[in-house]
């Protein structure tokens, strides 16, 4: 670990001082993570693209303050985090709601697990209707709730570092992870018996 | 019951099929839940409806994006960068500032979308504080500051969305409390006053990071103030005569108010 957080600074100290090959590489290995984490948060690639990228530009900017108590996927998921938020509260961060957030394509044409050309065209669409209530009952999160719910169920990160990215305390990540999934229970409740029928309970 | 509390906080753990804990914490995990599962019908039941919600949210499918893609990535932000860097060479240290700071900047937008969010914390605090000196039992803080601060504007809501947990959980209260139970179950206390301070000191950070020195220097006072009445043991009597010399001084409601009026004008631009 110490190896690594070493790594780190030094690639960062590169970076700050104009080694632009010092940060491709910091994009290179983590262009793919915070992506897909803002894909999380946002439920489209557009914004996912737009909001990775800010995170990167932002970076890229404050790359004196890295201090190296953490390692560079953390200080950029601590980036991502806060940069989400503030969009959020900018109120100027429009997600394009009229459209199916999985159909927001850019040139490069994603291909998507079940896709119609590799199976059955009913289990696509059955699928695809699923993806959306996903993406709608994600939507009726506040911020907040979304980082917490995201980074602690899909990242599986603990309350405790959740709670570290956000500057909140870890029993203020229990509460909104509690209403987080109230409130997603809620939003698929019409999902719930044909779930516990197919699922596998005991773990 | 503890118990249960217990269990339950520690559900979503054991139901992860991401998490980050090593495996054999894991399986100590679901077991301990387990036992406590055989014996408790209720615990059981919140168990098998969360991993209903966790096996439905991990039915989302991330797009699989091609190399195209990620090379094409790498290439629009190498540009968005030169972009960046042309414009910030070309500014000395004093003109980034004003560049920071002119209308219609990022940075001045941020700053102005700032002032409802200041405006809640103060709200949220005077109302704390106004409360805590009024002694009316009756009052009910929650449901006078959701209604305040609602009318402000859709940031503030959002914010004060993040504040309600917080108020919830040192007052030990339900959403459920706040419609249903009188409002003596959600008076502000001791611990209320203490959560609020550390959320004035969040603001603060963000404050400090954008230069509001205005309402930095207010939520100085104010912090000072909240840390006396976390700290008053006694009856109070003087750090409350100093809060309402402190209030009629700064003429607190009346900042507010003009802020919520800056606020409106930003929002109808």
């Amino acid at each position: 670990m110490e190896l690594i957080q070493n790594y780190d600074l030094r690639l960062v100290k590169q970076a700050s001082q104009g080694d632009r090959n010092a940060f491709r590489e910091i994009v290179e290995d983590n262009k793919k993570k915070i992506f897909y984490l803002a894909f999380d948060f946002t439920g489209s690639i557009q914004d996912a693209e737009d909001l990775s990228q800010d995170v990167f530009i932002k970076a890229f900017r404050s790359l004196h303050t890295f201090k190296g108590e953490a390692s560079i996927s953390t200080w950029l998921y601590r980036i991502t985090l806060n940069t989400f938020l503030d969009l959020k509260r900018k109120k100027s961060f429009e997600m394009e709601k009229n459209q199916a957030p999985l159909d927001e394509g850019v040139s490069a044409n994603p291909v998507f697990p079940g896709n119609p050309s590799a199976g059955n065209p009913e289990t696509y669409a059955e699928s695809r209707q699923m993806q959306m209530h996903i993406q709608q009952a994600l939507e009726t999160l506040s911020p907040r709730e979304r980082s917490v719910f995201v980074m602690r169920h899909y990242r599986g990160m603990p309350g405790k570092t959740v709670g570290e990215l956000l500057d909140i305390s870890e029993g203020t990540v229990k509460s909104l992870l509690s209403r987080a999934i109230k409130k997603l229970q809620n939003a698929l409740g019409f999902y719930r018996d044909s779930l516990d029928l197919g699922m596998e309970v005991q773990r | 019951m503890r118990k249960c509390k217990k269990i339950r906080d520690l559900m979503p753990d054991a139901l992860n099929d991401n998490s980050v804990l090593p495996e054999a914490e894991l399986r100590i995990l679901r077991e301990y839940i387990q036992e406590h599962l055989k014996g408790c019908p209720g615990c059981s039941q919140e168990y098998k409806k969360l991993a209903g919600l966790m096996a439905a949210m991990n039915k989302r499918q991330r797009p699989q994006m091609s190399n195209a893609f990620w090379e094409n990535y790498s290439l629009r932000l190498e540009e968005k960068l030169e972009a960046a860097s042309a414009a910030e060479e070309q500014k000395s240290p004093v003109n980034i500032v004003n560049w920071k700071h002119r209308p219609g900047s990022f940075d001045f937008k941020l700053r102005r979308l700032l002032y409802p969010v200041a405006a809640a914390a103060i709200l949220v605090v005077g109302i704390a504080i106004g409360l805590h000196l009024s002694l009316q039992p009756g009052k009910d803080i929650v449901n006078t500051a959701i209604s305040s601060l609602r009318q402000l504007s859709p940031a503030v809501a959002e914010h004060f969305d993040n504040v309600l947990p917080l108020l919830l959980d040192y007052s030990n209260s339900s959403p459920q409390q706040i419609n249903t139970e009188p409002s003596e179950s959600i008076l502000v206390e001791k611990s209320t006053v203490r959560k609020l301070l550390l959320e004035n000191q969040l603001l603060k950070r963000v404050m400090a990071k954008n230069s509001n020195i205005t309402v930095n220097e207010l939520m100085n006072e104010l912090e000072l103030i909240l840390l006396e009445l976390s700290n008053d043991s006694g009856d109070g009597e003087e750090t409350r005569r100093a809060v309402r010399q402190f209030i009629k001084e700064n003429n607190v409601l009346f900042k507010m108010k003009t802020l919520e009026k800056k606020d409106k004008h930003i929002l109808t631009i």
